[in-house]
């Protein structure tokens, strides 16, 4: 395989990567990192390529092991999963601007408290619209592990965002 | 869609029981400015879901990304070549020394047997010997150097590529 045709394979999935292992790290030079190493890991091992019927399931698997690596190794989640993150429509007023950012940020943090499985799971299905069974492939989970850690996840946001209503916060 | 069938999908959405087309719907729904009270609540979270799907990489990313898989491609078959010349080394060793064995026999082990001339010989075999590592180990550098230069040369002209 030349290079050319390998970038033609995986560049089209390289934001998919980048946005699972921003969930996972947290920081957007690491989660850049990651996805470069699983790209050049992938194109060492191309000679194995066509026994991968699913490449995307595979570099999936790859960042969530390498971003997994990279946080225990660091011990500790440096920055906030923000940065780099504040898109809001052009047309909005500053006020609204202003709220659009809080509340967002706040579902960001509500989600940076799941439990691992629970946020990377939520992450797969309800941002990048992934079937079970291609989340069960990518966590090397069974289908109803998939099923109960989503229903968790969306149980505890549900929580605290009428949590909050509640206390006004 | 209205706001009764949008509750009816989100209850099932809590449940876990939604299909994808269904919380593709939640989340169109939600882009609207105008969302019953009782909904607001959920409104940021459909929204963010949405907005995360735009996150993207820097716009260097593929060329900086094509640098390193053309220095991973260049050094990797080198690579390779050293470990088996190494491999290849250990094996000539190995079958040397099994033959001295056979040749000599159990006498190479025992000092007694070794008159002056045999001493002789053997220490000017150890030098031969010690030569001949030397100068493979000086090939061996001198193999490494090679592939930096190379991958350093190479570094270069992607360097210029992109000026």
């Amino acid at each position: 395989m030349i290079l050319e045709d390998y970038k033609k394979l995986v560049l089209p999935i390289k934001n998919k990567l980048f946005r699972f292992s921003l969930r996972i790290v947290g920081n957007v030079a690491e989660a850049e990192d990651v996805v470069q190493e699983v790209f050049i890991k992938v194109w060492n091992k191309r000679s194995e390529l066509g026994s991968y019927k699913n490449v995307e399931a595979w570099c999936m698997t790859l960042t969530k092991n390498l971003s997994i690596d990279k946080l225990r190794s660091k011990h500790r989640r440096v920055d906030s999963i923000q940065e780099g993150f504040d898109m809001v429509s052009q047309n909005a007023s500053p006020y609204q601007v202003a709220v659009t950012n809080d509340m967002m940020s706040r579902i960001a943090q509500m989600m940076d408290m799941l439990p691992e499985k629970q946020r990377m799971v939520m992450q797969l299905r309800d941002i990048e619209g992934m079937t079970y069974k291609e989340i069960a492939e990518i966590l090397n989970l069974t289908l109803d592990q998939v099923k109960i850690n989503l229903f968790r996840a969306r149980k505890a946001i549900r929580a605290k965002l009428l949590n909050s209503e509640s206390y006004g916060l | 869609m209205d706001s009764k069938a949008i509750k009816t999908i989100l209850e099932k959405y809590w449940e876990g029981e939604t299909s994808l087309e269904e919380e593709a719907s939640l989340r169109a729904y939600f882009q609207q400015e105008e969302v019953p009270a009782e909904l607001q609540v959920f409104q940021p979270m459909f929204r963010f879901f949405e907005q995360e799907q735009e996150a993207y990489l820097n716009g260097d990313f593929d060329e900086r990304l094509s640098t390193k898989l053309m220095a991973a491609d260049i050094q990797e078959p080198r690579r390779h070549s050293l470990t088996v010349s190494l491999r290849r080394v250990a094996a000539v060793a190995a079958v040397l020394i099994g033959v001295l064995f056979f040749v000599k026999g159990p006498d190479i082990l025992s000092a007694d047997a070794l008159n002056s001339k045999e001493k002789a010989e053997a220490k000017m075999a150890y030098a031969e010997a010690k030569a001949a590592l030397l100068l493979i180990s000086k090939k061996l550098n001198k193999g490494t150097n090679e592939a930096q230069a190379g991958v350093a040369k190479v570094r270069k002209v992607t360097k210029v590529i992109r000026e």
